[in-house]
């Protein structure tokens, strides 16, 4: 199977700490991708250095054999890698569907040169609102298409930024714990949400804390420890791996 | 359903907006018929059209959260490019006014890429410092600029012959192009442009997340703002016939900026409302020369202080309380 995403040999250093170091896997096309990793892992770093806001100090990420390297973050979500943000981001003063269509028509108008152009113009504005309306019926949301994002439960809000992200026409998503802050319901809905959208061919990685919830959807586990990649495989070799048990699990009940 | 939420973001007037609009433009370029086209209400008007289109300039710096200070450097630009090329060139005026704005704009892409990286506090202390070397350059190479003597003998512009050579003539160019900067940068506003800078200021990390390119675009906007600075530096020095550096430094950028403040609400309206009330406070203070200033910055502070959302602001509280008890 070709891979979708190859990460190989990533390192980012922050001075003396290495958050992420030396850090290889890839993600096989249609194969839903968990990465793991207690608090302060290199999670959310491998996260900004995938996704192209943070720069690594060395290694490449490649998607479908392509680097990434030295594009702006924009550049990288147009190639289809686009992102999702952990803690909600909509814009909260315009309706539901008026965030879609933003979202799309981002990415239909995303230079000077694009918006500029008379002739392409009308069809790129009738794209970005076939593919928000597209988003709109995948996330199920066409009832509350008029209703402002701001007044949106937080559950809700966060259904949106996928369908906000879907609008950007992606080939895979990467998505920032899609858990953080939801309860059970709002997460076994968002889990299906996400199963959904990986069964309609878009690729995703889901970097989260929520165990659970990587158990259940995740076909492929890369589990992180301070800033090394600790383990890799399946849920159960995970759930078996003695050293995970320890590193992550152990680092939890801490916590707790 | 919801394809209909479209017609939100639908770019062009209504017929009743379109006739006000055609109304606005023939009583701001016909009053002056109608009063017997008194020369120093005209000067006045003009100043305010020329100064409003560099507020409107500003307008579109501030809709991208960025505070230029070397819009007045910019001003400049357009003034010494269009007096050199047409007094030393011998380009029609016409033509000396479009390389203005160009020159003025390919200024902003060349150091838009750098200075557009920069947010905040140290973007506003970044253009100051362009701004000051620009005006230093005006002061120091006087073979080409005139150092601080200035620069005289400037033509004037008549459109090949069309406009009166009046000062109604002059109030008729430049009122013309504010119009045209208003109505123009209002479509722009209405359409992707007006959608893409409101979702920068709201989150910046949603807009590239999605694909587009942040910069660029900033920088795009940073030129198209330059230009119309440019251009109204043009006006200011075919309309003056003279122009020295003072008239482009810091305090040009900082009342351009003051009249966005002033008007209100952050919109084109409010840029001009603030040109309207900040260009004759000096005429008016006249015969208290020494206390000019004095009292300048006092009724700024005042207003400032009183008015935080500027006059339109206030109108727009007090229409709704007038409705409320209604």
């Amino acid at each position: 199977m070709a891979a979708m995403l190859e990460v190989q040999s990533l390192s980012r250093a922050y001075g003396g700490i290495r958050a992420v170091d030396d850090v290889s896997f890839s993600v096989a096309r249609g194969v839903l991708t968990g990465v793991i990793g207690p608090n302060g892992a290199g999670k959310t770093t491998l996260f900004n250095l995938i996704s192209g806001t943070v720069r690594p100090t060395s290694g490449v990420v490649l998607l479908d054999g392509q680097p990434l390297a030295g594009l702006s973050a924009g550049a990288v979500a147009r190639r289809g890698l686009v992102r999702t943000f952990q803690m909600t981001t909509v814009f909260a003063n315009c309706s539901v569907w008026q965030n879609l269509y933003r979202a799309a028509l981002f990415r239909q108008l995303p230079t000077p040169a694009a918006l500029m152009n008379p002739f392409t113009l009308k069809a790129r504005r009738e794209r970005a609102a076939a593919a928000a309306s597209s988003a709109l019926e995948t996330v199920g949301m066409q009832a509350l298409a008029d209703a402002d994002a701001g007044s949106l439960a937080y559950g809700q809000q966060k259904v949106l930024g996928v369908g906000m992200a879907l609008a950007a026409a992606p080939r895979m998503l990467l998505m920032d714990e899609p858990a953080a802050g939801l309860n059970p319901v709002e997460t076994e809905a968002l889990g299906d949400l996400i199963a959904r959208v990986h069964a309609s061919g878009i690729d995703i990685i889901l970097v989260e804390h929520d165990m659970q919830m990587v158990m259940r959807l995740c076909r492929r586990i890369v589990v992180l420890v301070n800033g090394r990649l600790l383990a890799e495989g399946d849920a159960a070799e995970i759930r078996d791996n003695p050293q995970v048990i320890e590193a992550y699990l152990g680092a939890d009940l801490d916590n707790a | 359903m919801s394809a209909l939420s479209i017609s939100q973001s639908a770019p062009r007037l209504g017929p009743l907006r379109m006739l006000a609009a055609f109304l606005l433009a023939a009583a701001v370029l016909l009053w002056p018929l109608a009063f017997g086209q008194p020369k120093f209400l005209l000067h006045i008007a003009i100043m305010i059209a020329i100064y409003g289109a560099l507020a409107m300039s500003m307008n579109l710096m501030l809709r991208i959260g960025q505070l230029s200070l070397a819009h007045g450097a910019l001003f400049g630009i357009g003034a010494y490019a269009s007096a050199i090329l047409s007094r030393d060139y011998g380009w029609p005026v016409e033509l000396s006014f479009v390389a203005s704005g160009l020159i003025a704009a390919l200024v902003a892409l060349v150091t838009g890429p750098v200075f557009m990286r920069i947010k905040g506090v140290h973007f506003a202390l970044l253009t100051f410092a362009l701004g000051e070397v620009l005006v230093l350059c005006f002061v120091e190479f006087s073979d080409i600029f005139g150092g601080n003597n200035g620069f005289g003998q400037i033509p004037a512009a008549t459109l090949g012959g069309l406009l009166p050579p009046t000062r109604y003539g002059s109030y008729l160019l430049t009122a013309s192009f504010a119009l045209a900067v208003y109505f123009g940068l209002g479509a722009l506003y209405r359409r992707e442009l007006g959608i893409i800078t409101e979702s920068i200021h709201q989150n910046e990390a949603l807009v590239t997340a999605s694909g587009f390119e942040t910069l660029q675009f900033r920088v795009a906007v940073f030129a198209l703002s330059a230009a119309i600075a440019g251009w109204s530096g043009s006006l200011y020095a075919h309309y003056q016939g003279y122009i020295s550096p003072d008239s482009f430094g810091f305090w040009t950028a900082v009342n351009a900026i003051i009249m966005n403040v002033l008007g209100g609400a952050a919109t084109l309206t409010g840029a001009v409302i603030g040109a309207v009330i900040l260009i004759p406070l000096p005429e008016l203070l006249r015969d208290q020369q020494q206390y000019q200033r004095l009292i300048y910055g006092l009724t700024l502070m005042a207003l400032l202080l009183f008015m935080p959302r500027g006059l339109l602001g206030l109108a727009r509280q007090v229409l709704s309380s007038l409705r409320g008890r209604s």
